[in-house]
């Protein structure tokens, strides 16, 4: 109770401001969040057919193996490629993901170096003496298309020129709004059973197919892992923006009542005052 | 009169889905068309029109203009395509 009436009325304004501030934002996570949503749904349908289509006709590939199939007979390097968002506010979302993926690190006892995709990663990871290949930042949560074609690019130039033996990927799976997963996935080399189903017949040819359909898979998982991490932002930074919202509201109560209470007893303090100083004045 | 399944999917949304008497797509090496028990094919898929003939009679004609796979496997027909038709 040592706070003045003035200092109440201070902060129960600040918290209004504060409250305003979070609920504006949790409005305009959860406009994003849609179309991000409408956006991944579509594509991981898309993704499983090309993994599907990718499996059957991978079989008997008579001695024809793609570059990107290749396993390497060591593995001394490897090429993490690590999705954090470019702002906080949205709870444990970047710290879990970084948590994981410095573990993951640890654990595989190999020269690993870093593909960081949003600022918090990279600041984090640079700080900490990690080799960064390339950055992307500034995306906020927006998938774009040549961003990803760029991301695409390093990851398979640096597995094609030796730079990686093998490269990996770790983000936040976006199962549904309240279930997230971390996961940190072996891109490259592609590490696909292949399925026998029937003998297909390829037009041209099954090396011409293969030689487009395995880039364009990997372009599409890169994508996908995109789409899944910045769904996953939006709909985290949603939540804790609604809670931020609740508390502001509790606390907005709970300073209410206080100065309400404040006011009341300096008002019975007044009028005490005056009743003792009239009673004195007639004596 | 007999058909078949016909899968039309790009990363922004399923085009078709429905069962077909036939399909003409624009395969890497021509035209190429469909009929219900077609053997196991794949093929890449250029620019094009793709021709479907429904169940009902009713024709309908799409623009390709990406680049795209075809998948046929047991009555079953998916093109997988990088972009909006």
């Amino acid at each position: 109770m040592a706070l003045s009436l003035k200092q109440i009325k201070n902060r129960i304004n600040g918290i209004q401001d504060v409250n305003k501030i979070t609920h504006a934002m949790e409005m305009i996570s959860l406009a994003k969040l849609k179309p991000s949503q409408n956006q991944l749904l579509p594509q991981s349908n898309y993704f499983l057919k090309m993994e599907e289509l990718l499996r059957s006709i991978s079989v008997n590939t008579k001695g024809i193996i793609d570059p990107l199939f290749q396993k390497k007979e060591e593995v001394k390097k490897i090429i993490l490629c690590l999705v954090t968002s470019d702002t906080g506010l949205c709870a444990s979302y970047n710290d879990n993901i970084i948590r994981f993926a410095e573990e993951f690190m640890g654990r595989s006892g190999k020269k690993c170096s870093l593909v960081a995709v949003g600022r918090r990663g990279l600041s984090y990871f640079k700080s900490r003496q990690v080799k960064i290949c390339r950055d992307y930042t500034d995306l906020h949560g927006k998938y774009s298309a040549q961003t990803a074609e760029e991301i695409f690019n390093t990851l398979v130039n640096a597995f094609l020129s030796g730079e990686a033996d093998e490269v990996y990927i770790a983000y936040t799976y976006f199962g549904s709004a309240l279930r997230h997963k971390l996961v940190i996935e072996k891109l490259l080399e592609l590490d696909l059973k292949p399925e026998k189903k029937e003998d297909f017949i390829f037009e041209p040819g099954q090396e011409v197919i293969l030689k487009e359909l395995i880039p364009a898979y990997v372009f599409n998982k890169i994508k996908l892992v995109l789409l899944n991490a910045f769904t996953c932002e939006h709909s985290v930074r949603a939540i804790a923006m609604g809670q931020a919202t609740e508390n502001a509201k509790g606390l907005l109560e709970d300073l209410t009542l206080l100065r309400n209470k404040v006011r009341q007893a300096g008002i019975t303090r007044e009028i005490l005052e005056v009743i003792s100083s009239a009673e004195v004045l007639l004596k | 009169m007999k058909s078949f399944n016909l899968n039309i999917i790009t990363p922004e949304k399923t085009v078709y889905e429905g069962r077909v008497v036939s399909l003409m797509v624009p395969a890497a090496l021509g035209y190429l068309g469909v009929l219900v028990n077609h053997a196991p094919l794949a093929a890449n898929l250029h620019k094009g029109k793709i021709s479907i003939k429904k169940e009902s009679g009713e024709k309908l004609t799409l623009n390709l203009e990406e680049k795209g796979f075809i998948e046929v496997l047991k009555n079953k027909v998916t093109l997988i395509i990088s972009g909006g038709i």
